[in-house]
C-alpha cells in the first residue's frame, strides 16, 4: 500500500512546515499585492477585465516561482497492507500427522484444538469476523471449526507453506494455524519466511503435540548442485549443494566433494530432527585454464556439475559519481593497467561538468530500467546522495543486481550515506549506515565554510603556506575472517600493503547474511568494506574515499592499488551462467513411477539412464527452454529398486551426472512421527508479529500492521521543463496582453 | 504622466526571446552546490627555491572562495605549501600549482616531481606576467619543454586545440582562447598567442602549462596586484576552474 506525502525541499526542508507555510503565504500575499498595485497604477486606462487579467498572469507567474523557491517534493512511503474487515482465519492441519493417536489414544488435532478453544475467547475481543479453512494437500473452506476438524479424511501430505500462503492471498487481519509445523512438500521455507515478513500479517501457530513414539525412516534429496559456467584461471569461486532432508532424531550427514575425480573437501552437515534445508557452499581454486567437473556426494547421493576455467575475460564497468572529487581519475587508472576493464563513467548533471568521452557517446545519466544496465558486469556509486537518484534509478539498481549484477556503493561522507535510509537501495546493501553526525544539511555547511574563510580573513593564517595536516589510517582483516571467494581479495597481501584511507562512513551495523571484509587497522574496529548477495547478484559497501591518497603515497612501481581494486571488482561480479549440470525434477522416485530430470545446455544432449546392475538406457529428450534459459529434458520410469544413475553428455562431450535412490514407494515425511517443528512455527511466527501459542496470555491484541513505511523516496517535482514552459507562457501572455494594451 | 514607452516589433520580439532565454536560469535557484561536496582537499602551491613561488599566494583565498562559490568542488579556504624536496608533503595533494619548475635544478627535486606524476598526481604551472619573474615567455615555455623531457622522458608538451575539453568543462572559455594578464596592463600581442600546453602521458594529460599569468589576473589585494579590466579576475578564474575539473575528471 502506497501513499503519497509532500515535504519542502531545499533550503527550507529543515525549517518546521508551519514558519515554511508561513513565510511562502507572506511572500505570495505581498507579491499578490503588489502586482495589484502595479496594474492599477497602470499608465494607461485599462477596461477591468484587461486589468484582471493582466493582474492574474503577473501573479501566476510570482506563485510558480515560489512554487519553485519552495522546491516540494513528492514523498512515497509504501506500508503493509492493512485489512479495515480485521477478519481472522482459522486454518486447521488436516493432515496423517494430526490424525496419528499415541499410546494413550491422543492425537495432535485434538491437542491443538483443546488448546485453541482456551485461548479462542480472547482472539474473538480482538476480531469481530473468523474464517475456518482446513489443509493437508489442498486448502478447503469450512462452515466452522466443528466443520474443520470433522470433514473428510486426513491427507497423506501437509502443504502447510501453500496453505499459509494462500491465507495470506485473502489479506485476513492475521491467522492461527492448528499445525504441528511439518511440511512435507518441497516448499522452501526460508522462501515462505520472507514473504510472509513481507506481508506482514501476524500468524499464530497452535501447536498440536502428542507422544508418539520417534519412527525409523528418514529421506535425502540432494536437489541441486551449483557452480559457475565460466571462471577466470586462478582465482576461487563457490561450488554449492543444495540439500533436502527429513530426519526422526539429530544426526550428522557426511559430504564431500571431488573436484576432477579428486577429494577437495568433506564435512559432516548436522540435521535437526524434522525437516531440514541446507545449502553447503565450498570454494574451489579455479587453477589452470580447462574443464572442472565438480562432484558432490551427499550420504547416499551424488550429483556433478562442470565448470569452465577461462584465461580472461573482459568486464565492463559503469561508474556513476556523485560528488565532485579526486577518486575518479586514480581509479580509472587503476583500471586501464588491465584492458580487460572496460570503464564508462557518468556524472551526475548537477555537478555541471561537462566533457566529452574518447570513445563516442555515453549514457546521460543513470538508467532507469535494469535491461540497460544489462551490459555492465558492474555498476560503481561513488559519493552519491539520496536524492540524486530517481526511484527508477534506484528501481533499476535493485532489479540489476536480482538479476546477477554486480554493485559497489562507496561512501566515504556518513551524512550522505545516511539519507539512503529507508530506500531500495539501502535494502540491498550489506551494511545499515549510522545516522550521519557531520553537517547534512548545506546551510550548516555554508556557515562552516563561511566561519572558516571569516577566521582566515581575521588573520589566523597559522596554516597558511604551511602543509596539510591529513591521516592515512590503514584497512585492517576483521578477525577470525572466513575464507570464501571475496576473502580472496586480501589473501597474498601483507599488512604493509593493506589500503590507507582518510575518512570513512560510520556503519551501524551489518546485515545478517553479510561478510566483513575489512575493518580499520586503527581505533575501535569500524567496519570499511562488506559484501553480501542479493538475489543472483552481489553488493558491497566501501565506507572510505577512493583510495586515492593511498595510490599516491605509494611507489609509481607499486601495483597494489591496481591489485585492490580490480581484485575486488573481479569478487562482485556475477558469476557467468549456469555450470552444466543434471538436475532431478522428481522428488523421492519410486518403481514404476517416471521420474524427471532436466539439463541446461544451448544444444540438446544426450541422456542415459543407468539401472543399479549397470543396464545403459538412452532417454529420448525435449526443449524446455524458457525466457530463464536453455532447458532439455528427460524421463524415464525405474524398474527396480536400488541406486539409479543419469547422465547427460552435452555436444562439447562434458558429462554430468546424478546419483539417486529408488525405493518402492514415494518416502514421504508424513509418517515418520517427526515430533512437532516448535522452533520454526515459533521463529515463523515471530517473524511475522504473531506468536507460538502457549496460553491466552501469548495471544495479545495484534498491534496494528507497523506504521513505519518501507520506503521512502524524495522526488523534487519543481525542476520540470513543463513547469518552467508554464511560466514562461505565462510571462509571454502577459507580454503580449501589454502588448495589445499599449502597455510596452 | 503617460509613461508608456514605445517599443519597436523588433525590440518586443527580442523581450520575449530574451525571457525565454532566461528563463533555465530560474534553475539557479536549485544550484545547492554545498549539498554535493565530497572529500575535503587542499590548494597547494609548490615551494621551490625561487623567491617567486608565492608571489600571489595571498591572493588564493580569493580563488578558494570562487571554487566554493561555482563549484561543488570540496576545497579547503586556505593555501598549503608543498616544499619540492619533501615527497609525503607532495603526495597529500592531487594537484601542485607552481609558478616554475624548471626552477627545480636539484636532482632530488626532479625525481619527486617525476615520481609525484607518474603516481597519478598533477602538475600545473602558471608563468606570472611581471617581466621581473618571466623575462621571456618563448624561453619559460623552452625551458619547461626541456625540464618535463629530461625528468619524464615518457611525457611531451602538446598545445591543447581550441577544441578541447578544457575550454568547456565547467565554464564556456570565449572562442577557446585562455584569458592573458598583461605587466602593467600593457597588451602584448605576442605573449596573447599563447595557448594551453598539456603534459601528456599517453593519452593521460599528467600537468599543464600556461603563459597566461592567471595568479596575476585574480590578484587584486597584494602588493603585486595586477592592472587589468573588470571581469578579468574572473576570467582567471573561470580557465583555472576549467583545468582543475579537467584535471580531475577526464576520461568521464
Amino acid at each position: 500500500m502506497t501513499r503519497v506525502e509532500w515535504q519542502f525541499g531545499g533550503w527550507l526542508r529543515d525549517w518546521p512546515a508551519t514558519a515554511a507555510v508561513a513565510l511562502l503565504a507572506a511572500l505570495a500575499i505581498t507579491g499578490i499585492i503588489y502586482v495589484v498595485w502595479f496594474y492599477r497604477r497602470a499608465p494607461r486606462e485599462l477596461a477591468p477585465h484587461a486589468r484582471w487579467l493582466l493582474a492574474g498572469l503577473r501573479a501566476a507567474v510570482v506563485l510558480l516561482l515560489l512554487l519553485c523557491l519552495a522546491n516540494p517534493e513528492r514523498v512515497e512511503k509504501t506500508g503493509p497492507p492493512k485489512n479495515p474487515a480485521r477478519t481472522l482465519t482459522v486454518l486447521v492441519d488436516r493432515s496423517a500427522s494430526m490424525a496419528t493417536p499415541d499410546y494413550r489414544g491422543g492425537t495432535r488435532l485434538a491437542s491443538a484444538v483443546r488448546l485453541w478453544k482456551q485461548v479462542e475467547p480472547a482472539a474473538r475481543q480482538n476480531f469481530p469476523s473468523v474464517n475456518y479453512r482446513r489443509f493437508a494437500n489442498n486448502v478447503r473452506s469450512a462452515a466452522s471449526l466443528d466443520d474443520a476438524i470433522n470433514a473428510g479424511a486426513p491427507g497423506s501430505e501437509t502443504h502447510l507453506f501453500a496453505a499459509l500462503r494462500q491465507t495470506l492471498a485473502e489479506n485476513p487481519a492475521a491467522i492461527v494455524c492448528l499445525t504441528d509445523g511439518l511440511d512435507t512438500s518441497t516448499d522452501d521455507p526460508a522462501q515462505f519466511s520472507a514473504e510472509a515478513s513481507a506481508r506482514g500479517v501476524p500468524i499464530y501457530f497452535v501447536p498440536g503435540q502428542n507422544h508418539l513414539p520417534p519412527g525409523s525412516g528418514s529421506s535425502l534429496e540432494l536437489r541441486e548442485v551449483q557452480a559457475p559456467a565460466r571462471v577466470l584461471r586462478q582465482t576461487e569461486f563457490t561450488a554449492t549443494a543444495l540439500i533436502l532432508a527429513t530426519v526422526p532424531q539429530d544426526q550428522e550427514l557426511p559430504a564431500g566433494l571431488w573436484v576432477n575425480g579428486k577429494k577437495t573437501a568433506s564435512t559432516q552437515l548436522a540435521l535437526r530432527v524434522g525437516r531440514n534445508t541446507l545449502s553447503w557452499p565450498v570454494t574451489v581454486n579455479s587453477g589452470e585454464p580447462g574443464t572442472l567437473t565438480l562432484e558432490f556426494r551427499i550420504g547416499d547421493q551424488s550429483a556433478s556439475c562442470v565448470a569452465d576455467v577461462i584465461e580472461s575475460t573482459t568486464m565492463d564497468v559503469l561508474y556513476y559519481q556523485g560528488a565532485l572529487q579526486w577518486g575518479y581519475r586514480f581509479l580509472r587508472g587503476a583500471l586501464e593497467s588491465d584492458p580487460s576493464f572496460r570503464l564508462t563513467a557518468i556524472l551526475n548533471p548537477a555537478l555541471q561538468v561537462q566533457l566529452t568521452t574518447a570513445n563516442g557517446p555515453t549514457l546521460a545519466d543513470l538508467p532507469e530500467d535494469a535491461a540497460d544496465l544489462k551490459r555492465f558486469q558492474i555498476v560503481i556509486l561513488a559519493h552519491v546522495f539520496a536524492d540524486q537518484l530517481t526511484a527508477k534509478q534506484q528501481q533499476a539498481l535493485v532489479d540489476y543486481v536480482r538479476g546477477g549484477g554486480g554493485v559497489l556503493f562507496i561512501a566515504p561522507d556518513s551524512a550522505a550515506a545516511a539519507g539512503f535510509s529507508g530506500t531500495p537501495l539501502e535494502e540491498m546493501l550489506p551494511v545499515v549506515f549510522a545516522a550521519g553526525n557531520e553537517p547534512a544539511n548545506s546551510a550548516v555547511q555554508q556557515m562552516q565554510y563561511q566561519l572558516s574563510m571569516n577566521d582566515q580573513q581575521g588573520g589566523d593564517e597559522s596554516a597558511e603556506g604551511e602543509s596539510q595536516e591529513i591521516t592515512l589510517k590503514p584497512f585492517a582483516l576483521p578477525p577470525a575472517a572466513q575464507r570464501s571467494a571475496a576473502n580472496a581479495l586480501f589473501a597474498d597481501t601483507n599488512e604493509d600493503a593493506l589500503p590507507l584511507y582518510a575518512v570513512n562512513a560510520k556503519v551501524r551495523s551489518v546485515k545478517p547474511g553479510a561478510e566483513t571484509l575489512a575493518v580499520s587497522g586503527a581505533g575501535a574496529p569500524e567496519v570499511l568494506l562488506a559484501r553480501q548477495q542479493f538475489g543472483n547478484g552481489f553488493t558491497a559497501a566501501l565506507t572510505t574515499d577512493l583510495l586515492w591518497r593511498w595510490e599516491l603515497s605509494l611507489p609509481s612501481g607499486n601495483h597494489a592499488v591496481e591489485r585492490f581494486w580490480q581484485q575486488l571488482l573481479l569478487s562482485l561480479a556475477p558469476a557467468t551462467g549456469e555450470g552444466f549440470r543434471v538436475v532431478k525434477l522428481t522428488p523421492s522416485p519410486a518403481v514404476n513411477a517416471p521420474v524427471l530430470f532436466s539439463a541446461n545446455t544451448e544444444k540438446a544432449p544426450v541422456f542415459q539412464a543407468v539401472s543399479p546392475a549397470g543396464a545403459r538406457q538412452r532417454l529420448a529428450v525435449t526443449d524446455a527452454t524458457t525466457a530463464d534459459g536453455p532447458s532439455w529434458q528427460a524421463d524415464f520410469t525405474p524398474t527396480t529398486t536400488g541406486r539409479w544413475e543419469v547422465d547427460a553428455t552435452d555436444s562439447d562431450g562434458r558429462q554430468a551426472h546424478v546419483v539417486f535412490p529408488v525405493g518402492k514407494k514415494p518416502a514421504s515425511a508424513e509418517m515418520m512421527n517427526l515430533p512437532p517443528d516448535l522452533a520454526g512455527m515459533k521463529e515463523l511466527a515471530e517473524l511475522t508479529g504473531g506468536a507460538l501459542v502457549q496460553d491466552p496470555t501469548d495471544f495479545q491484541t495484534p498491534v496494528e500492521p507497523a506504521a513505519k513505511p518501507r520506503a521512502k523516496t524524495p522526488q523534487p517535482l519543481w525542476d520540470s521543463g513543463l513547469l518552467l514552459l508554464v511560466m514562461l507562457g505565462l510571462y509571454a501572455t502577459e507580454l503580449i496582453a501589454r502588448r495589445r494594451w499599449k502597455l510596452l | 504622466m503617460n509613461r508608456t514607452v514605445e517599443l519597436s516589433r523588433r525590440r518586443f520580439l527580442k523581450t520575449v526571446l530574451a525571457g525565454a532565454a532566461l528563463a533555465p536560469g530560474l534553475t539557479v535557484f536549485g544550484a545547492d552546490f554545498d549539498h554535493l561536496r565530497g572529500d575535503r582537499v587542499g590548494w597547494v602551491r609548490l615551494k621551490t627555491s625561487s623567491p617567486y613561488w608565492k608571489r600571489h599566494a595571498a591572493a588564493d583565498p580569493i580563488l578558494t572562495k570562487f571554487f566554493h562559490d561555482e563549484t561543488a568542488l570540496n576545497i579547503d579556504p586556505i593555501w598549503y605549501a608543498a616544499d619540492v624536496s619533501q615527497m609525503r608533503e607532495l603526495c597529500k595533494y592531487p594537484l601542485l600549482f607552481s609558478q616554475n619548475v624548471a626552477v627545480v635544478t636539484d636532482q632530488a627535486g626532479q625525481d619527486n616531481i617525476a615520481e609525484y606524476i607518474r603516481r597519478g598526481g598533477f602538475v600545473l604551472v602558471d608563468a606570472c606576467c611581471n617581466r621581473r619573474v618571466t623575462p621571456d615567455f618563448d624561453v619559460f615555455l623552452e625551458q619547461h619543454i626541456e625540464f618535463f623531457g629530461a625528468v619524464l622522458p615518457e611525457s611531451r608538451l602538446v598545445l591543447l586545440p581550441p577544441t578541447h575539453d578544457i575550454y568547456s568543462s565547467h565554464f564556456h572559455i570565449p572562442d577557446s582562447k585562455p584569458p592573458h594578464t598583461f605587466d602593467r596592463g600593457v597588451y602584448d600581442p605576442h605573449k596573447a598567442q599563447f595557448g594551453l600546453y598539456g603534459l601528456m602521458i599517453g593519452g593521460r594529460m599528467a600537468g599543464l602549462v600556461d603563459l597566461c599569468g592567471l595568479q596575476c589576473g585574480w590578484d587584486r589585494v597584494t602588493e603585486n596586484a595586477c592592472v587589468a579590466p573588470a571581469g578579468h579576475e574572473v576570467a582567471c578564474m573561470e580557465m583555472l576552474v576549467n583545468i582543475y575539473i579537467y584535471a580531475m575528471m577526464q576520461g568521464v
